[in-house]
């Protein structure tokens, strides 16, 4: 755990030392004076800056394909005109405060940044700090305007609020560092090509990698309301991933990653070995098993896909977001909005969900959803979802919501883009079952509906819900060639790692080409059962969060078989298939 | 073949500091030729289809930037990466999978598969062989149901305007030069352009400044199903000063100056970059009190770089031997071999083989085209009148070969571009002359002042069919030249307007002062280094037009930088 020193600000508040905070807070002086034309000066300025350090690294078949390294700091102005109660933020035009001057030059890393120095040059970050205020307040007063013009005359509803106020915290927590020696990176790096070679061993292996990256990332926040923090975490991941054809050339990838704060924590070469090797030959073994043209029945889904389930399903609606003014909902992959549904059953009773981005580890694991202040400086705090089943309440940031008002602490996404988004979901059931049991259940369930054996998914491929949170290169492209066979983007992912668990003996079958049919968010009320065991699914890139899950026994669902047509052309063997 | 090679290295020998020597044959270079041999054995469709051309070119590229603004540094990056870019054909040199597909719109059936793949940097041969293996696939894939529709088309369009070939015969070719590395001491040069960078502190005005030193070393190693084999190194180096402000009416102004070099020992020192840092700052605020001027017609001088850059746009992209195959390209030149299109007084080449020209690098300097065909000298316009197109392998009626300007970006399949374009002159005069007919000229014409174009930001062009045949350029540094005498005065915010063939119809003279102009080009390919070296011109008539203007207001504060900081 990290000390945190906890400090509300008093009359006055300490003399921060660090340059980067001292430029922020004097330039806010200014920026808060700020006028144009007849419009007053901004109500609310807050800077966020995001100061990257990384390192990466990935192999393939046994040989380095890609080292980076690079550092990189972030400015987002957020400027607001007007009030807490109607502000120039989520105008309908997209125009708002944030963002940076074309003097201080953009980000090459995008999401409208402004790029700063990286190095703690007092005069150049307040220049740069001194342009991207001025370009998003003249961009506030005229979003605000627009806002008014549109405004309806009456409105059937009375409107949120824009913006809630906030404690401010004062809270400099010391600077996270990459510290990795050179010599340590390159063994690991070494390590990683070792690891890769595996793949050329393995004649059904078409594609793969093995990928390592580290990355030391400091925040800074100022605000008007008083709010001085800098904090910062390590994190680094390692990946697995292989890619292996079926006999009609679909390509069937599955990735596996450790998440640790330091090098030493990732598991050894040989574990590393014995993992992949596991890796592949299940998705060989799932390549050559026969397909199934189709499935209604009980579904149980474990290990990672429980968690990837509850990803499709809640963990975009889960969190509560405005309404743009004049604009329907945005809806996003994964992200029906649950508001219409708070009061309401959402789970069988027994089921407690709950957002806690204060445990840093579950199970001596590190959790990617935890952090010490949210982007918009609040100290987030765990919140009890779901109880018994029923959605109680949902993650809120500053922005309130028809039925949501008051942070909980999980304002996230970077400072230009902030919005209410998940930290460590954990999802638990009061009488969860041991493993024996609830393959017995879904043995069970099967029987019960006539069926000669249940359907047990322990694996996705990549969805649109991990979209969300950035997936890799390489899931991308899977996605992409999905696609372009003509087929949707779904939120939850095709199943990718399926067995045939059959009722009369509970002996199973790996089959494969099955897809889901629509999966909405009421099919979690049809849960019939969950395990007792937690498995977690950890998110590191993009806006980091975790899913602790244990598998779920769902009563039924409507599985096709997905059809394929062997495309045409060559049968070239690979060069690790051609027995030289 | 050496002959060949010999003839057009020798220009290099006296001006580039290592000799390029013949190394032997690198590993790389033969675990590809190796690959090709089995593929072009061992792939086939089911009913037998076999690829009749296959290469690999294998681009291992090392770059470096690092910046500086207001005393501080900004980013600092190095980066190596490998791409793969392969070209598999199906079908023959006559007619093959990259044929145009025509109704289909745009390019058709798309591009074969099968470019920028990213491969191992280190020479381990599984990997790089599995990384070959992988591209080969997906590109036979692609080029063998790509000609399956090539032929399609061909039995139910109408027959085409042009029958040339799809792929030229080349003969193969086999050189190697030494590996090169970048070479930019970091923690020298991150102090040199944090040092230049804090003169602009001084200038509460100048809202945008950045000085950076930027670099790429490639290396790039080529094989072909022909037998071709090559490894060749390119060195680009640049430091780059800019400033920007915006004008009291919102205009914004940006300035800057780069220096090109071809090996580390010929970077600017620090005081060159300071003084040009300064000459930068000082430009961009004289703008700032230019006046905007009107829409005009009239005579003008487009100094040397200016030039340059104006026949790079205006003509360059025109002599494309791609576009004159393209039938929905504007072909302003496709029919004009043998005609004059320019003043009799003026020869363009386009050189590749050229490394430097009066003591300037060139960043348009090649030995070998992306296709791995020798780089040629190409006399293009010879006393004003067309000769030939720039040729890739990609054939022309009565242009059936490549005469090496075959290039790209590594990721995308390689068309006709420019390298080192050359504007020749026979009614040269010293600069002053050229200053005091354009004086005469406005007399003549009964105008009071022309223009001089001292600096061009760049331009474009549209080629295709559907748009207007119109360029537009966008010049930085705008004098006017009063025809009574008064001193020049420097203006703002005028783009140059016009059609090709007309404005070339009115060149009148040339200075004698041939200059260099070493930018990048981006077109259809990618973005490539060319150079385009001209002397000034005198233009009898020329548009100009009002630059469309930014509505954004001048900062409400002023900068936090107190002058006397600095």
């Amino acid at each position: 755990m990290l000390p945190i020193l906890l400090l509300l600000l008093p009359q006055a508040p300490a003399q921060p030392d660090d340059p980067v905070i001292r430029a922020l807070s004097d330039e806010l002086q200014r920026t808060m004076t700020l006028r144009l034309d007849g419009a007053d000066p901004p109500y609310y300025t807050r800077y966020n800056v995001d100061d990257t350090d990384f390192r990466r690294a990935e192999a393939s078949f046994g040989g380095v394909v890609d080292t980076t390294r690079g550092r990189s700091r972030t400015l987002s102005a957020d400027v607001r005109a007007g009030s807490y109660e109607l502000d120039s933020s989520n105008a309908a035009t997209g125009a708002s405060g944030f963002g940076g001057g074309r003097g201080g030059g953009r980000s090459s890393f995008g999401g409208g940044g402004t790029a700063l120095p990286v190095q703690d040059d007092y005069d150049a970050i307040r220049h740069a700090v001194w342009l991207a205020s001025d370009a998003a307040y003249k961009r506030s007063v005229e979003a605000l305007a627009e806002k008014l013009a549109n405004q309806p005359k009456e409105e059937a509803e009375p409107r949120p609020a824009s913006f809630t106020p906030a404690e401010p915290v004062a809270s400099l927590l010391p600077l996270a560092r990459l510290g990795i020696a050179d010599a340590d990176w390159e063994r690991r790096v070494e390590d990683l090509a070792a690891v890769s070679s595996l793949l050329n061993r393995h004649p059904d292996v078409v594609d793969g990698s093995v990928s390592l990256s580290a990355a030391a990332r400091n925040r800074y926040l100022v605000s008007s309301e008083g709010a001085r923090l800098r904090h910062g975490t390590v994190l680094i991941e390692l990946r697995l991933a292989a890619s292996v054809e079926t006999p009609e050339r679909t390509r069937l990838s599955q990735s596996l990653r450790y998440l640790a704060l330091s090098l030493e924590e990732l598991p050894s070469r040989a574990e590393l070995e014995t993992d992949f090797a596991e890796l592949v030959a299940t998705l060989a073994t799932t390549a050559a098993a026969p397909r199934l043209d189709g499935y209604t029945g009980p579904v149980l889904f474990d290990g990672p896909a429980a968690a990837q389930l509850f990803e499709a399903l809640l963990a975009r609606g889960i969190a509560a977001q405005p309404v743009d003014p004049g604009g329907e909902r945005r809806r996003f992959a994964g992200g029906e909005n649950l508001e219409r549904l708070a009061g309401k059953r959402l789970l069988p009773a027994g089921f407690r969900i709950r957002d806690d981005p204060t445990a840093a580890t579950f199970a001596g694991t590190p959790l990617a959803g935890h952090y010490a202040f949210d982007d918009e400086g609040v100290s987030p705090r765990a919140v009890d979802l779901v109880t018994d089943g029923i959605l109680k309440t949902m993650l809120c940031s500053r922005t309130p919501t028809a039925a949501f008002s008051g942070s909980t602490g999980h304002g996230r996404g970077g400072g230009g883009s902030v919005r209410a988004t998940l930290g460590n979901l954990f999802i638990e059931h009061e009488d969860g079952l041991g493993d024996a049991a609830l393959h017995q259940a879904l043995r069970d369930a099967a029987a019960d509906a006539g069926l000669e054996y249940g359907l047990r998914i322990s694996a996705l491929a990549p969805g649109m819900a991990g979209l969300s949170s950035g997936v890799s290169a390489r899931d991308l492209r899977a996605l992409f060639q999905q696609r372009s066979r003509g087929r949707e983007m779904s939120a939850l992912g095709d199943p990718l790692q399926v067995t045939k668990v059959y009722v009369d003996d509970g002996r199973e079958e790996p089959v494969r080409g099955l897809e889901f049919d629509t999966v909405s968010v009421t099919a979690l009320r049809d849960i019939q059962a969950a395990g007792k065991t937690p498995a977690i699914w950890n998110q590191a890139t993009g806006t980091p969060y975790a899913i602790i899950t244990p598998a779920i026994l769902l009563e039924e669902l409507d599985l096709y078989g997905i059809e394929e047509t062997p495309p045409t052309g060559s049968d070239l063997p690979a060069p690790h298939a051609r027995g030289r | 073949m050496s002959t060949l090679l010999l003839l057009s290295l020798t220009p290099l020998l006296a001006g580039f500091p290592q000799a390029p020597e013949a190394s032997a044959e690198p590993p790389l270079v033969t675990l590809l030729a190796e690959e090709i041999e089995y593929s072009m054995q061992e792939l086939a469709a089911e009913d037998g289809t076999k690829p009749y051309y296959l290469s690999y070119s294998v681009t291992d590229t090392v770059s470096a930037t690092i910046q500086a603004r207001l005393g501080a540094l900004y980013a600092d990056s190095e980066r190596r990466e490998r791409l793969l870019d392969l070209d598999l054909r199906v079908g023959d040199y006559q007619l093959d999978s990259t044929h145009p597909i025509r109704g289909g719109g745009g390019f058709g059936g798309g591009f074969p598969a099968g470019g920028g793949a990213a491969i191992a940097l280190d020479d381990d041969p599984d990997a790089i062989r599995f990384a070959l293996w992988q591209a080969t696939g997906a590109a036979f894939d692609a080029a063998y149901e790509r000609f399956r529709q090539v032929e399609a088309n061909q039995k139910t369009m109408v027959e085409e305007e042009h029958q040339a070939a799809d792929f030229s015969r080349e003969h193969p070719v086999s050189f190697f030069e030494d590996e090169i590395a970048l070479q930019i001491d970091a923690g020298v040069w991150s102090e040199r352009v944090r040092r230049v960078s804090a003169l602009a502190k001084k200038y509460p005005l100048i809202y945008g400044s950045s000085v950076s030193v930027a670099g790429t070393a490639e290396n790039r190693l080529l094989a072909s199903s022909e037998g071709s084999r090559l490894r060749t190194g390119r060195k680009l180096l640049r430091v780059v000063l800019s400033a920007s402000t915006r004008g009291e009416d919102g205009m914004e102004l940006e300035q800057s100056y780069i220096f090109n070099a071809a090996s580390e020992d010929r970077l600017p020192t620090e005081q060159e970059m300071a003084a040009a840092f300064q000459g930068v700052i000082d430009q961009v605020l004289a703008l700032r009190q230019a006046p905007v001027v009107e829409p005009y017609t009239g005579p003008a001088i487009l100094l040397n770089r200016a030039s340059g850059v104006f026949f790079h746009e205006i003509f360059g992209h025109r002599i494309e031997g791609h576009r004159q195959k393209d039938v929905s390209e504007g072909q302003t030149f496709t029919n004009m071999v043998g005609q004059a299109v320019l003043p009799a007084f003026l020869s363009v080449v386009d050189d590749p083989t050229l490394a430097s020209f009066r003591g300037e690098d060139l960043r348009g300097f090649y030995r070998f085209d992306d296709e791995g065909i020798p780089a040629r000298r190409v006399e293009l316009i010879r006393d004003g009148i067309l000769q030939t197109f720039l040729m890739s392998r990609s054939p022309l009626p009565g242009f059936d070969r490549s005469n090496g300007h075959g290039r790209r970006e590594p990721g995308r399949p390689a068309v006709s571009r420019q390298g080192n374009l050359m504007v020749e002159s026979t009614r040269a005069v010293p600069f002053e002359e050229l200053r005091r007919m354009l004086i005469e000229e406005c007399r003549k014409q009964q105008k009071p002042y022309g223009f001089l174009f001292e600096d061009i930001s760049g331009g474009f062009t549209s080629t295709s069919r559907g748009g207007p045949q119109a360029f537009k350029v966008l010049p930085i540094v705008v004098r006017r030249i009063w025809a009574d005498g008064r001193p020049d005065e420097l203006v703002r915010g005028v783009d140059i307007v016009g059609t090709p063939l007309s404005c070339f119809s009115k060149i009148l003279c040339t200075g004698d002062d041939p200059a260099v102009f070493n930018g990048t080009c981006g077109a259809e390919s990618g973005w490539v280094p060319v150079t385009a070296t001209s002397p000034s011109i005198l233009v009898e008539e020329i548009e100009i037009e009002r630059r469309e203007r930014s509505q954004e207001r001048l900062p409400i504060l002023p900068s936090p930088i107190a002058p006397e900081q600095a």
